[in-house]
């Protein structure tokens, strides 16, 4: 793919929010792939018996959303960034309130900063994410920053 | 699953730390599989070394989960308010991560709420940083679970 300067017109720009259902079985083999060994993250009558209403996610889930989607890396081609230039540099965090099994997120997101480092070398590209429920909730917010050698 | 009293920790206490079994191809593709992050830099050693990669490399968020995993071993999961991991250096296949978190900071509120910050690291097995990371926790009104 013909690599495209990455500029800060960029900052700013806002993709399609996305819908996701968090399927119990989705949210299990998450829990499982990464180790997880508390029944809280799979079984629900000990997630009921720790106060909570079911099945919960663990805290790097959020991830999974913008992963299961038909093609996850669209944003990126949008914006002409091929795969093998991309790194992940940081992810940042901040929970309101636990994402459940069979809750629905949407998530929106948008460009939230674009610089370069090394002279030019290697820009980063900084993604704001913004999570609610079914409900309305506000249940999170992340700052993702890929680095595109 | 019972907590232990999380509210008794000191500034500069560590919490238990996590050791991970080292980091193979059956893994990765695990953790592909459940996350849908199927960058082939992750899977394909002939892709990534293409992308001047060494070999494949580990999914970052595969590791800030390890931390994840770690910070929820001690502390109840909707206490954690911020986590944070910035990807120091790439994970490589057969790396043993090892998770650890140290208490930097405990602020105590006149409502009783406690608020903990922590410093976390994940490290392979010659002490190679690959994850240098920071989490909040907050215990409401100071009440154990």
């Amino acid at each position: 793919m013909e690599k495209k300067v990455l500029n800060k017109n960029l900052i700013g720009k806002e993709y399609p929010a996305i819908t996701f259902k968090v399927k119990k079985e989705i949210l299990v083999a998450f829990s499982r792939s990464t180790g997880q060994v508390d029944p809280i993250y799979f079984d629900e009558r000990t997630a009921k018996e720790n106060g909570y209403p079911t099945i919960i996610a663990p805290p790097t889930f959020l991830t999974v959303i913008a992963m299961q989607q038909e093609n996850p890396y669209e944003y990126l081609e949008k914006i002409n960034v091929s795969l093998d230039s991309v790194l992940h540099a940081g992810q940042d965090y901040r929970y309101f309130y636990p994402i459940f099994a069979e809750d629905v997120i949407e998530m929106k997101y948008r460009i939230d900063d674009v610089f370069q480092k090394k002279n030019g070398e290697i820009t980063f590209l900084v993604f704001q994410s913004k999570y609610k429920n079914q409900d309305g909730l506000k249940i999170a917010e992340s700052v993702s920053t890929l680095a595109i050698r | 699953m019972s907590y232990k009293d999380i509210t008794k920790f000191k500034s500069g206490d560590r919490i238990p730390p996590l050791r991970i079994d080292k980091v193979s191809r059956k893994l990765l593709k695990t953790y592909a599989e459940a996350s849908g992050d199927f960058n082939p830099i992750h899977l394909d050693s002939d892709f990534a070394k293409q992308s001047g990669l060494p070999n494949i490399i580990a999914h970052g968020m595969l590791i800030m989960s390890y931390l994840g995993r770690m910070l929820t071993n001690t502390f109840p999961q909707d206490t954690l308010t911020d986590f944070s991991s910035l990807f120091v250096s790439m994970t490589h296949l057969n790396d043993k991560i090892t998770c650890t978190g140290k208490i930097i900071k405990k602020n105590t509120d006149k409502h009783g709420n406690i608020i903990y910050v922590l410093q976390l690291k994940a490290v392979n097995e010659n002490g190679e940083e690959r994850i240098s990371g920071k989490a909040k926790v907050l215990i409401r009104f100071g009440r154990l679970i």
